[in-house]
């Protein structure tokens, strides 16, 4: 997993490969998922939320602290190689 | 006394129950003698569970709700600061709320088999005590007497109850369950013969148990004390609550036309609300189909910081509900698009999400090492934002099932002092201490990063402050109007934001603290948003889901598409 998180990264990461490797955690879980970068990011969610035994409504995931769509893909997001995706409980106070 | 007040229309095998069941009325009356109506059976058969009645009955939503609850405080209860009360609270009423949908259902079968048996319906005002809507007459009498009152009231009183009921009961109870209403000839009849002994039940046990019966996990003087408090603060916010309820029947009636679809058309009307729905519903099916997993992205979809709200993330909204984060994300963002359009200088301020200050303290607590790539890839949730810049730092914070506000404020440059971080909680539930030395801490990681990439210059900071800033953090506890209940914390939290939005100068002075205190603003103004966002969203979603069907999209998953977009406001 290389380090994503400072900027001179990127250039070199973002054109070659077909395939990321994405963590998805929800900070008891990780999952490693390789996706492609054209692959809407539903699949990855379900696959997630179906692995962990949750229904996707009860969570948000969040990259980057914005709300990911279901439709998006690492390209539409900028995703680089390594990224994780958080997973958040919904939360509810009063 | 009982006797003379049954309706004759009976048959007289029910009379015989009836005795039967009197015999043994100490003993908690099986609810099951219903089931075998045609064979005649003593209250002892076991037949039926009640609680699997309530399984098939009740609203699902509500259900699931309960379930999470449940989750949540299993999981979570060692870790609240009070040990899980306030959660289970909220989980009793949930619980209560179930119960009393029950109740009406019950009553409603017996209302519909002709006869309407007016024990059956006294029952539920007496036993759903926390059924606002319905139970206001009771609630008034002083819950000691009711009990005592209770017989000699049952005579005079019930015909005009029952019929209050029918007027206030949610339309949507009476289509609300495929399962009633397929069998309501057949069950009705039992379901009566169930309402009496539980009626009697009621009369020697006192009003409350009942419906708690199953609901309640905790000691019952504990909930009574409880249940009266909620009742008092209800009260006092009487005029309200119509409006709410009112407005949770149109949901509920929208939830259950998806739930039960097409099944059958037969709807009982009762107030004017529902007979607009079903005017729709003529072509109506099709759009509660799209309400059903209807989805709204707030501002837009392509709006990077959209939040996506799902049409039954409005149920929080319903009374007396807490508010969860989608609600609570959607309205921030509401904020901010007002403030845009106002042309106040919104580029002043910085909204993070609720998620935000978890993921702070997650940061905070790293190791060293760790921590400094933990945080550069935390930076990533401001990116381009220069934290220092803005006047004002908005961060909701969530904990132990509440939600408080946090502002920093940064001054002005002839100001000659540092941030000052501001905490404005509606309940002083919050360590205020421990949230100060978080944002403290994440405002010294901002600035060490920000001192080496930024010119002084180029900050509004002095640059004698600046050098020495974390010495210069101040933070105050802002005193502010406080909420009246247990449920309105996330309401306040947002009125905060709202109003100090429009009244805050540019930059904060110390001397501009003395806006806030206690009398800032009425309680009842914070609480007053649960009815303007459910609007807001119900409008929205009206849009949206018009606009989807008007289309003739289908529900693939695969392309929600841009027909569940909405615009700008």
């Amino acid at each position: 997993m290389s380090d994503s998180g400072s900027p001179p990264h990127k250039p070199e990461e973002q054109a070659p490969s077909e395939h990321l490797n994405i963590k998805v955690t929800d900070n008891n879980n990780e999952v490693f998922f390789k996706i492609k970068r054209s692959t809407q990011l539903k699949k990855l969610m379900d696959a997630f939320c179906e692995r962990q035994g949750k229904t996707p409504s009860s969570v948000r995931f969040l990259f980057d602290g914005q709300r990911v769509n279901p439709t998006d893909t690492p390209d539409t997001l900028d995703m680089q190689d390594g990224d994780t995706l958080e997973v958040h409980q919904e939360q509810i106070g009063g | 006394m009982e006797e003379s007040e049954r309706p004759t229309s009976g048959s007289h095998r029910r009379g015989l129950d009836w005795d039967k069941l009197v015999a043994d009325d100490g003993a908690p009356v099986p609810d099951l003698v219903v089931t075998r109506s045609s064979s005649s059976s003593s209250g002892a058969a076991p037949a039926m569970d009640s609680d699997e009645w309530i399984a098939g009955l009740s609203d699902f939503k509500l259900a699931e709700n309960i379930a999470s609850k449940h989750r949540t405080l299993r999981d979570l209860h060692r870790n609240l600061r009070d040990g899980g009360d306030k959660l289970r609270s909220t989980l009793r009423r949930l619980k209560e709320e179930q119960e009393r949908r029950k109740l009406r259902r019950v009553e409603k079968d017996a209302d519909e088999s002709e006869e309407p048996t007016q024990s059956t319906s006294t029952i539920a005002h007496g036993a759903s005590d926390v059924s606002r809507e319905t139970t206001t007459q009771v609630a008034d009498r002083p819950e000691s007497s009711f009990a005592k009152s209770f017989s000699e009231k049952l005579e005079d009183e019930t015909p005009c109850r029952a019929s209050n009921l029918r007027k206030n009961e949610p339309p949507s109870m009476t289509c609300s369950d495929p399962l009633i209403k397929k069998s309501t000839g057949k069950l009705s009849p039992r379901k009566r013969k169930r309402a009496y002994p539980t009626s009697r039940k009621q009369q020697f046990r006192g009003p409350r148990n009942l419906s708690v019966e199953r609901a309640n996990h905790l000691p019952n003087g504990n909930r009574k004390t409880r249940s009266l408090t909620i009742y008092t603060s209800h009260d006092s916010n009487g005029k309200n609550s119509g409006q709410f309820s009112r407005r949770e029947n149109v949901f509920r009636g929208q939830l259950f036309k998806d739930l039960k679809t097409k099944k059958e058309p037969m709807v009982v009307l009762v107030d004017e609300e529902e007979c607009q729905q079903v005017e729709r519903s003529e072509r109506g099916d099709k759009v509660n189909e799209c309400m059903k997993d209807a989805k709204i992205y707030y501002p837009s979809r392509d709006d990077p910081q959209s939040v996506e709200i799902c049409y039954a993330d409005i149920e929080c909204l319903a009374p007396e509900q807490y508010l969860t984060s989608p609600i609570m994300n959607f309205y921030i963002l509401y904020l901010q698009q007002q403030a845009l359009k106002s042309d106040k200088g919104i580029h002043d301020y910085h909204f993070f999400n609720t998620y935000f200050y978890k993921k702070l303290q997650e940061a905070l607590s790293c190791e060293r090492m760790e921590k400094d790539t933990l945080f550069a890839k935390f930076r990533r949730w401001w990116k381009g934002v220069n934290i220092f810049q803005k006047a004002y730092v908005f961060i909701p914070i969530h904990e132990d099932l509440h939600w408080s506000l946090a502002i920093i404020c940064i001054p002005d440059k002839d100001c000659h002092s540092g941030p000052n971080i501001l905490h404005l909680d509606s309940l002083r539930l919050h360590h205020s201490r421990s949230i100060f030395d978080y944002i403290r801490s994440f405002l010294v990681e901002e600035w060490s990063y920000l001192r080496q990439q930024v010119a002084p210059s180029d900050l509004l900071i002095e640059e004698k402050i600046w050098e020495v800033l974390p010495e210069k953090i101040d933070d105050k506890i802002i005193a502010v109007p406080q909420q009246k209940n247990d449920y309105d914390c996330g309401l306040f939290v947002l009125h905060f934001m709202e109003r100090f939005t429009e009244e805050a100068p540019d930059r904060l002075k110390k001397k501009d603290l003395a806006m806030f205190g206690k009398q800032w603003f009425k309680p009842e103004e914070a609480s007053g948003l649960r009815v303007k966002i459910q609007n807001l969203l119900e409008k929205e979603f009206q849009d949206s889901t018009e606009d989807q069907c008007a289309r003739g999209s289908s529900d693939s998953d695969e392309a929600p598409a841009e027909c569940v977009d909405i615009e700008d406001p």
